[in-house]
């Protein structure tokens, strides 16, 4: 450190003591720490480690102070505080174990209500008495045997053979709470380089053996699954052990399974990534923190090219489980970012044409409106010298993408690229040209025209005729000169846009309300000017003028044409192409 | 309001205009217009012949006049054209004035007019003072009649003060001045006609003159709109007008005296305004766009598909009135006469472009709102008249699918809303909402009962079925007109009329149709309306389309059953039902 960053340090450490003496005893202690917090000049670890030397000299007790902290507003932010002063603590142990319990519990169901037990086990890890005095703390108290883990992972940092004996001792508690938790810590103990003794592994057997509850078996089934994965020779049998335990178990245990998906390392082997799927076709679908898991462990799996059985899990997921695309999020963007993949799912899907997986295609597609995202049609999904198959997969394509005309036009100018049979391409042609371009002569034109000099010779053809016959159709249209006696009266083109202004205005007044941002943010309205200018106050006290510009934000929607002009045949017709079934 | 009427007279560009407007002109100022033209043709040189005496005049005078609309050009006076003036005005010191002057009117002084809409040019004034220098006679002299003297002559006359009150006037000028507006013109015409006819008592020569004045207000409102090029307002302002010119003359209809001679004339005047509004709306918005698919519905420019479905049907409706009328034309000449034909062929042809309508717009498949049933039955009555039963079947069996998927996929399926603000909130998805608004419907039963006539067994099960699935809610029924009906359905003053209940389309087709024409026995008015009985039964249909009233079943009703083609166009001269 150098002298500046030295004097920086001490400056910084003085701050920090001046700022909290004497807050415990006024009970401004927590706002005195937050305070510091949002102190732009401090780092948070500095702001933690002067933290725990106050606590340890005795200036307040943070382990005190913490143990009454409820959620509220700035909750994460104090707990943060606590976290980074927690490994340089000295504090007695039972008062300390209950302290994290109920910051642990406090948090509820966030993401980040597990992360103070890492700052635990660096704590504990300081002291070889630490965790001998955690473990018999916590089996004293079973409202603490959360933390058991934390101790025994903690210490088998210090001593593994004694820490791995006292977890096997603790497998075999009559406490289902020690019992699992003991279980659960089998596997994440510090191994390192070592494997697990054969004790270990035949702990597990036999308690998946006389295991009969379920959130047992989804520990035993976690559990067996990590340690297969640690290099041993034993990945067979602790496989075993899980699947045994996945086919005992219920939705805890298919819980566990999801899991153990989403968190998977990147050297997750076949046979287990085989058997994890194997039970997940059980998932209930009511479930949904357990389809979200299965969701971000189909997205790592085609992140890793494990691209045939998440697409087959998909597949059964969305037809056989009637699971909602949108629960699926993550693992359709996944296919969305791969051309390749993309094709093949959206020929297959389409092709097969159930409706759960056009409609997924549709969703994968049409998640932004605004989308134009190209779709070719994947060969080796479909047999192109079949009309029948060329025909059907050309109508759901346009019905189901209708509202992305981009990509319907550009997966059914693919297919006609393909097709063998040019009268087939020209089939295809006439419902790229209805429902498609009719609707949209916009971007989907645009396109199509760009494609007109590309590709085989039955494409260019067969694109020319369709580009002519919408020209015909058009000039046809625009040879009517403005015609007022069809026109609609006054009345009801104002009636119309009283309509649409209420519904506009509501349709604002709902996006403000759910806005993120403009909860967060003071909202003023300029009503003249084309900028704003406001003067901030800067941490000095002096103050910054800021203008800013306004823009013009606008969004441009296509809107399909015949929507208007026939509304319920244009119904009619995309309801008829995705209601076809074709039978091979 | 000379300017009105200058360039109401400047704007009569056809012949046949100017020609039709005239009499009453004449008429107006005082004149007996003892030869009106025939169509088409001059009587030797004369299109209009009056006996009377103006300002400058000491006695009776003879005037007969040529016309010429627009302005008179060089080529106009002697352009060697069948409608060159010169060669006429030989005509009629040669041949008329000689052979068909009538004997009592002989000796009396002649002045040949030369009758222009707009001005005659200065290039050919020259000519025409010598050519009435060269032929005049002590009898015989020539008078130019143009736009500027005819409408100072008019504003003089015809609307003076006590003719043409000073409200009537501002009227007819708000409505002139909103022709862009259609619906607010119409509505200060339809005040203008109410208040010249305020007078429930008017004696014959009140009659008389009333009728003039709006017939020559219609022509002007006319002329105006079509320059403007809007003819929305003339053709709702014509058909108003031809409903409540009859409400007016009815008495008069069938009597052998000289005021209904005048009154039926002038009546027929207005009919011909009409027709001429009919076929200039058609000809100008319909027929050349008829056959371009959406072409129709996209020259509603509508904000919403409601407005494209209710302006579409509109003038579906307008398109089959014409072609009937045309029809009805056709039989008021001899089998085998060029003007039958002539109205045969114009009749064929809005159906045809009616059809061409139907396969373009398919908006046209399914009505938004369950009345647009009265332009459905205009156009299965113009198809059948045209014996084309196929086209109605397949329409029909289109319109019933479309309606009932619709109805189950919560589409816009028919409805028995009214205004337009709640239609364009149609469909709701609220409880009881889709039962509120088909709780009644004459379009279902009438599907059925030409399904019926028709032996399309399909189409009558399908309504049948739905009926029983989904509608057990609805009133399906239909309006025949009663006692009552001749005194309103001129005027729509007063509700009149019956309805039908309990429509059976449950039952067997042949039931379904015992019922209703049954009631037709029972209900025997529509023959007695004087409209019928003076075999002017398109008016009826007029009156149908204009105030929203079911088309009668009397209509549609066959011996056979299944064609309606004899009932209607036997109609001449006795009521189709008689």
């Amino acid at each position: 450190m150098s002298d500046d960053s030295q004097e920086q340090y001490k400056d910084n450490a003085e701050r920090i003591r001046t700022r909290l003496a004497g807050t415990a005893e006024s009970g401004e202690f927590m706002d005195a720490v937050l305070e510091l917090w949002g102190d732009p000049t401090l780092e948070f670890e500095e702001l933690g480690h002067q933290i725990a030397v106050m606590h340890n000299e005795g200036i307040f007790d943070i382990v005190h102070e913490f143990s009454s902290l409820t959620k509220g507003p700035s909750f994460f932010e104090l707990r943060h505080v606590f976290e980074t002063a927690l490994p340089d603590l000295e504090a007695e142990i039972p008062d300390l174990l209950r302290c994290v319990d109920h910051l642990a519990r406090e948090a509820g169901q966030d993401l980040a209500a597990g992360s103070i037990v890492a700052d635990l086990i660096k704590f504990l890890a300081k002291d070889p008495a630490r965790p001998r005095s955690a473990i018999v703390v916590i089996e004293s108290d079973p409202a603490l045997t959360a933390l058991l883990p934390g101790a025994l992972i903690a210490g088998s940092q210090i001593n593994l053979d004694e820490y791995t004996a006292q977890t096997l001792r603790l497998v075999r508690s009559d406490v289902p709470e020690i019992k699992r938790d003991a279980i659960f810590a089998l596997s994440r103990l510090h191994w390192d380089d070592s494997k697990p003794p054969e004790e270990v592994f035949s702990a597990l057997e036999q308690e998946q053996n006389n295991a009969q509850n379920d959130q047992l078996l989804a520990t035993i089934a976690r559990t067996a699954t990590a340690i297969a994965r640690l290099g041993t020779d034993q990945e067979a049998r602790m496989l075993a052990v899980a699947d045994s335990a996945l086919t005992k178990g219920g939705e805890y245990s298919i819980h566990a399974a999801a899991d153990v998906l989403a968190y998977a390392d990147t050297d997750i082997s076949k046979e287990t990534i085989d058997l994890l799927l194997k039970h997940l076709s059980r998932v209930n679908p009511e479930n949904r923190g357990t389809i979200q898991s299965i969701n971000y462990g189909l997205m790592r799996l085609l992140k890793r090219g494990k691209i045939d059985e998440a697409l087959a899990f998909l597949a059964d997921l969305l037809v056989a489980k009637n699971v909602d695309p949108a629960r699926l999020d993550a693992a359709l963007a996944e296919v969305r970012k791969d051309q390749v993949i993309l094709n093949r799912v959206s020929t297959r899907w389409f092709l097969a044409g159930t409706p759960a997986l056009c409609r997924a295609v549709e969703w994968i597609i049409g998640r932004d409106r605004l989308a134009t995202t190209k779709i070719g049609v994947d060969a080796s999904e479909i047999d192109l010298a079949n009309p029948a198959q060329v025909q059907f997969i050309s109508k759901k394509i346009a019905a189901y993408l209708f509202f992305n005309p981009v990509s319907a036009a550009s997966m059914l100018v693919s297919v006609i690229d393909s097709a063998s049979d040019p009268a087939v391409a020209s089939r295809v042609g006439q419902v790229l040209l209805d429902p498609i371009l009719l609707n949209f002569p916009g971007t989907a034109q645009e396109y199509v025209e760009s494609e007109h000099q590309s590709g085989s010779k039955t494409k260019k053809k067969i694109i020319k005729q369709v580009l002519k016959a919408l020209e015909e159709y058009f000039d046809d249209l625009r040879s009517i000169e403005t015609i007022p006696e069809l026109h609609p009266p006054e009345a009801h083109l104002e009636a119309y846009h009283r309509k649409q202004t209420r519904q506009m205005a509501d349709a604002m007044k709902s996006a403000e309300e759910q806005s993120p941002l403009l909860s967060l943010a003071r909202r003023q309205t300029i009503l003249y000017g084309r900028s704003s200018i406001n003067y901030i106050h800067g941490a000095e006290g002096e103050m910054h003028r800021q203008e800013m510009q306004l823009r013009a934000h606008s969004v441009a929607i296509e809107v399909p044409r015949v929507a208007n002009l026939d509304p319920l045949g244009l119904d009619y017709q995309l309801r008829t192409f995705k209601m076809e079934a074709w039978k091979a | 309001m000379k300017l009105v009427i200058k360039e109401y007279l400047a704007s009569l560009k056809e012949r046949d205009e100017l020609d039709a407007v005239l009499p009453d002109l004449l008429s107006q100022l005082g004149l007996n217009v003892f030869s009106r033209p025939g169509r088409g043709t001059r009587q030797d040189g004369v299109d209009v012949a009056a006996v009377g005496r103006l300002e400058d005049d000491k006695e009776d005078t003879i005037y007969l006049f040529s016309i010429k609309p627009g302005d008179l050009r060089r080529s106009d006076w002697d352009g060697g054209g069948a409608q060159s003036l010169r060669p006429s005005l030989d005509e009629i010191i040669e041949l008329y004035i000689r052979n068909r002057l009538p004997d009592e009117h002989k000796g009396k002084p002649i002045k040949i007019c030369i009758c222009v809409g707009g001005d005659i040019r200065e290039e050919v004034r020259p000519s025409i003072r010598a050519f009435a220098e060269s032929k005049a006679t002590d009898n015989i002299s020539f008078e130019e009649w143009y736009g500027d003297l005819l409408a100072s002559r008019i504003e003089e006359r015809f609307l003076r003060e006590e003719l043409l009150p000073k409200g009537a006037q501002s009227l007819l000028r708000k409505s002139l001045a909103l022709i862009d507006e259609p619906e607010a013109s119409y509505q200060h015409f339809s005040a203008l006609v109410r208040s010249v006819l305020s007078n429930p008592r008017m004696k014959p020569n009140e009659r008389i003159r009333a009728l003039r004045q709006l017939s020559i207000c219609l022509w002007i409102l006319f002329a105006w709109s079509r320059e403007a090029g809007n003819l929305e307002a003339p053709y709702v302002a014509a058909e108003y007008l031809l409903l409540r010119g009859w409400e007016l003359i009815r008495s008069d209809a069938g009597k052998n005296t000289k005021t209904a001679t005048t009154v039926a004339e002038i009546y027929g005047s207005i009919l011909i305004s009409y027709q001429q509004v009919s076929a200039t709306y058609l000809h100008k918005c319909v027929m050349p766009h008829a056959d371009k698919l959406h072409g129709l519905s996209s020259a509603v420019n509508g904000s919403c598909s409601q407005d494209i479905n209710l302006k579409l049907f509109d003038v579906l409706g307008r398109t089959a009135l014409f072609g009937i009328w045309c029809y009805w034309q056709s039989q008021q000449y001899g089998e085998g006469t060029d003007e039958r034909d002539a109205y045969l062929t114009a009749g064929h042809e809005y159906a045809n472009a009616l059809k061409q309508m139907l396969n373009s717009n398919p908006t046209l498949c399914l009505p938004l709102k369950d009345d647009q049933c009265i332009d459905i039955a205009l156009s299965v009555l113009l198809m059948r008249m045209q014996e084309d039963t196929e086209s109605v079947e397949h329409w029909l069996a289109e319109t019933l699918d479309r309606a009932i998927f619709s109805y189950r996929s919560n589409g816009t399926y028919p409805c028995v809303l009214g205004a337009y603000s709640e239609l364009i909130d149609h469909p709701q998805r609220d409880e009881g909402y889709r039962k509120r608004t088909t709780e009644g419907s004459i379009l279902y039963p009438f599907i059925a009962i030409i399904a019926a006539q028709l032996g399309c067994s399909d189409t009558f099960n399908l309504v049948k079925d739905f009926k029983l699935n989904d509608m057990e809610h609805s009133n399906f029924q239909y309006w025949f007109p009663d006692a009552t009906s001749e005194e309103h359905l001129y005027a729509n003053d007063e509700p009149h009329g019956a309805t039908l209940s309990d429509i059976l389309v449950t039952g067997e087709p042949q039931d379904l149709l015992q019922q209703v024409f049954d009631e037709c026995d029972h209900m025997p008015h529509y023959g007695e309306l004087s409209a019928v009985t003076f075999d002017l039964w398109p008016l009826v249909l007029t009156a149908c389309r204009h105030y929203r009233l079911p088309v009668p079943l009397h209509l549609f009703r066959t011996e056979s059953g299944s064609d309606a083609e004899s009932s209607v166009a036997g109609t001449s001269g006795e009521s189709p039902s008689a």
